[in-house]
């Protein structure tokens, strides 16, 4: 068996989406809530109590906040999200497809996070654009 | 005054000269979107008595990059936009028709490229053999031949541009001329915004009190290059070569050699006189086409990690992607943004001030893991987060 383990990236992604997970949800939520609505309307996003992920075209309509973390798809695994400053030890080909054959197809599309030596495994599938209400809502459930 | 008196003032006159410059580049990097590596690339060559050679399709700021360092550098300029049928004294000067009554043919150079200390040709493959051949002396020799007409031309940098690389050989002997390689593209979809608010106050009428001769900083900054200490980064320059080779990469022995020549003059513009490993950076700039410099980055990452110019850091980033060069890019752009907070007032300012500070924290945090960031980018991270907290 082949241990999954993460080093820093030689040179890092360019961030396509970022990710908050558990106290950091709220200070996230804070800052796209803060975005006007035209900002707002770049992004899309999947989230509940426990984690918060945002999706942007470009980089510049990402939202920054305390202890968030950007993420980037593979290159060589576009279903696989991986954090813009770390490398796998496993190919992300590899890692993909262990995970479509352990979710038997049932998500098609997930982010690894790590977070203080803990991995998070996030599935993006149901991610849809954001809308302000959404964000309050979840809001709510954080505070 | 003692030689150590002399030395210690000299010395300071580069660092001063140094400072100057980086103004300059400041001055001429205001107004323009994403050109901030060539503005320094023609630093870079004015210093180090080369040339740049820019590729890149129309409408990519090329001019107005030119133009806006010309300006902070001072001086005379000279730009020409050649065709196919441009005639040799549409650069030059025309014949003296006064000197020619005597039999002799002079050339009138004044207000021409052989009295430019700055030289914009665009086009400049189009020129006619006529035109190249009297170019390469100016280029080389900073001499202008003519028939009796034989000056000495103050030119500090030539910026030559073109819409590709040619293909014939005889145009890519000249193209060898310019040591400095720079490829243009058209703004990236993400700085679209940045670019239509720039290219509409640019439109406006620009200050010109900034503008004053910075000439002798150039000069100072030349005279001292044969005096920067090159030898601890010599190795690994040769190194680079070799690997460079390897990857069936051949710089010609002529550029290998004046490589040494930016080497010292990132160092010098740097404010030191002796290079070191986070100088090697130029050596990209020197690979003559696109895809060679795209593999040179890729083979050399690792002798390239610790490149960094506090008054080149779009240069020393564009060329090594290495973490020092983007720590001090960032560095100088979290500097700029703390410094000039605008007031609560104007809303739509403090919140487009908002929004780039919380761009330079993303490409802090996207970009370097805690435990692998400078010591000065946490220290700069922190006041970044103070300063956004404050200004909620």
């Amino acid at each position: 068996m082949i241990e999954l383990s993460f080093s820093p990236a030689p040179s890092p992604q360019t961030p396509q989406a970022v990710v908050a997970i558990d106290d950091a949800v709220g200070a996230l939520l804070a800052a796209a809530l803060d975005r006007d609505d035209d900002e707002l309307s770049k992004l899309e996003g999947i989230g509940d109590a426990s984690s918060l992920v945002l999706f942007a075209a470009t980089p510049d309509a990402l939202p920054w906040s305390p202890g968030c973390i950007y993420l980037a798809a593979a290159p060589t695994a576009p279903s696989l999200w991986l954090p813009t400053t770390l490398s796998p030890s496993i190919s992300p080909a590899l890692i993909a497809g262990a995970l479509r054959r352990g979710s038997h197809g049932l998500s098609s599309s997930t982010a690894v996070v790590v977070v203080d030596g803990d991995r998070h495994w996030i599935s993006l599938d149901a991610r849809r654009p954001v809308s302000r209400v959404m964000l309050a809502r979840l809001q709510k459930l954080v505070v | 005054m003692s030689d150590d008196d002399t030395n210690a003032e000299t010395l300071d006159n580069q660092k001063i000269a140094a400072l100057d410059l980086a103004e300059a580049i400041k001055i001429a990097q205001t107004g323009l979107t994403d050109r901030g590596q060539f503005v320094e690339l023609i630093a870079l060559a004015a210093v180090a008595g080369e040339h740049v050679l820019c590729i890149g399709p129309p409408g990519t700021a090329k001019s107005a990059a030119v133009r806006k360092m010309a300006r902070a550098i001072g001086g005379r300029t000279f730009e020409y936009l050649l065709g196919r049928f441009t005639e040799p004294s549409e650069i030059f000067g025309p014949i003296d028709l006064r000197r020619l009554k005597d039999g002799v043919v002079e050339t009138a150079t004044a207000g021409m490229l052989p009295e430019a200390d700055v030289a914009f040709l665009d086009e400049v493959f189009l020129g006619s053999t006529a035109i190249l051949n009297t170019l390469l002396g100016i280029l080389n020799e900073r001499v202008f031949v003519r028939g009796h007409t034989h000056v000495r031309c103050p030119l500090r940098v030539c910026i030559g541009a073109s819409n590709a690389l040619p293909d014939d050989p005889m145009l890519g002997a000249f193209a060898d001329r310019f040591l400095l390689r720079t490829f243009l593209d058209p703004i990236a979809d993400a700085q679209l915004e940045q670019l239509l608010e720039q290219g509409w106050s640019t439109e406006a009428p620009t200050d010109t009190s900034s503008s004053r001769a910075r000439l002798p900083s150039v000069d100072i900054l030349h005279q001292a290059l044969p005096n920067v200490d090159v030898s601890n980064v010599r190795p690994l320059l040769a190194e680079a070569l070799r690997s460079l080779r390897s990857a069936g990469l051949v710089l010609s022995d002529r550029r290998a050699v004046k490589v040494q020549k930016l080497i010292a003059a990132a160092a010098l513009l740097d404010g030191r006189t002796t290079a070191s490993e986070v100088d090697l950076w130029p050596i990209i700039y020197a690979v003559p086409d696109r895809d060679g410099q795209a593999l040179a980055q890729d083979t050399l990452r690792e002798l390239l990690d610790a490149a960094a110019n506090n008054t080149l850091p779009h240069a020393a980033e564009g060329a090594s992607a290495g973490k020092a060069a983007r720590a001090d890019r960032l560095r100088v752009a979290g500097d700029a943004l703390l410094l000039a907070p605008p007031g609560v007032d104007d809303v739509a300012a403090h919140r487009q001030w908002r929004r780039k500070l919380e761009g330079t924290l993303r490409e802090i945090d996207a970009g370097f893991l805690a435990s692998e960031r400078p010591p000065e980018l946490s220290t700069l991270r922190s006041a970044l987060v103070a300063a956004n907290v404050d200004s909620e």
